[in-house]
């Protein structure tokens, strides 16, 4: 069960349009590295972790994850609202524009549509939280590659929020793992899949 | 407008440091400074949740208070602000 607490976790106040600055941050929003592939993928991982406070901890970060795509959807929306046709036009936006008009929709930079691919759902505790600690790292470049790009003060804030939340998650997916791998069966030597072959080891 | 303001950065700001506690307290459920400072974080967060909703409107639907309209809808979104 979820319920909606009507507020942005950190405030996004933009004052001016930018359809370039959208177009690049939306890749946070739909793209392989983004809030709504991080929000999806711990949420899916938690069931199969067998460690109640790993699957407690997914189930933390998963909801502020939601959260976070909640803050980029509305960057990106305070950055096109109320495009006159010739900015559209003029700020590169029109591919945007024809299929979706001011609509937020997950994509990438590039344009690809959101996709279930950019993240695993194993079964294996080792294997989803050692990808859990990459993706915080990947999402972390991308904020760093989109602080390079944007200088508007207004988005930079919210962006780099963002950034270091990336920095804690993966702080805390690093002592899941140590306790994953404290906990492992002392005759699971090669660190087989904790959730499915323990109950096997012992016959 | 800047009372509104004001109070939802409360919220906001009482709100983060409980989202951090919680989620540090996953990975170390037997911190007991931690522990004490969830408490700590938790009252301050629902006494600014309560003065925001007593003073502002409903922060979620469950606490629309009574009146003759539907006030959860008659209030702008998060992501919408006035330019």
């Amino acid at each position: 069960m979820w319920s909606y607490e009507r507020r942005l976790q950190f405030p996004v106040k933009i004052r001016s349009t930018d359809a370039r600055a959208a177009k690049i941050i939306i890749s946070q929003l739909g793209g392989p590295d983004g809030e709504l592939a991080a929000s999806m993928r711990y949420l899916n991982q938690r069931y199969a972790m067998p460690y109640r406070n790993v699957s407690g901890m997914l189930t933390d970060i998963g909801t502020e994850e939601l959260a976070h795509m909640e803050m980029i959807s509305a960057i990106i929306h305070q950055l096109t609202r109320d495009l006159s046709m010739e900015e559209i036009k003029e700020q590169g936006f029109a591919d945007y524009f024809v299929d979706h008009t001011l609509g937020i929709y997950p994509v990438s930079a590039s344009g690809v549509p959101f996709s279930a691919t950019y993240f695993q759902s194993k079964g294996d505790p080792i294997t989803d939280l050692t990808e859990d600690m990459a993706a915080e790292q990947k999402a972390r470049t991308t904020y760093d590659n989109i602080l390079r790009l944007v200088d508007d003060p207004d988005i930079l804030e919210p962006i780099r929020f963002l950034r270091e939340r990336e920095i804690v998650h993966f702080q805390r997916f690093g002592e899941a793992l140590r306790t994953v791998q404290e906990n492992l069966d002392s005759r699971n030597f090669y660190a087989f899949n904790p959730a499915f072959d323990t109950g096997r080891l012992e016959n | 407008m800047n009372g509104t303001w004001e109070a939802l950065r409360a919220v906001s700001e009482t709100g983060f440091v409980l989202q951090e506690l919680i989620e540090y307290l996953d990975t170390h459920p037997a911190d007991a400074q931690a522990l004490s400072a969830y408490r700590q974080a938790r009252d301050a967060y629902e006494a600014a949740k309560d003065y925001y909703v007593a003073n502002y409107g409903p922060l979620c639907a469950e606490n629309v208070p009574d009146g003759e309209m539907w006030d959860w809808v008659a209030q702008p979104w998060p992501w919408e602000t006035e330019v």
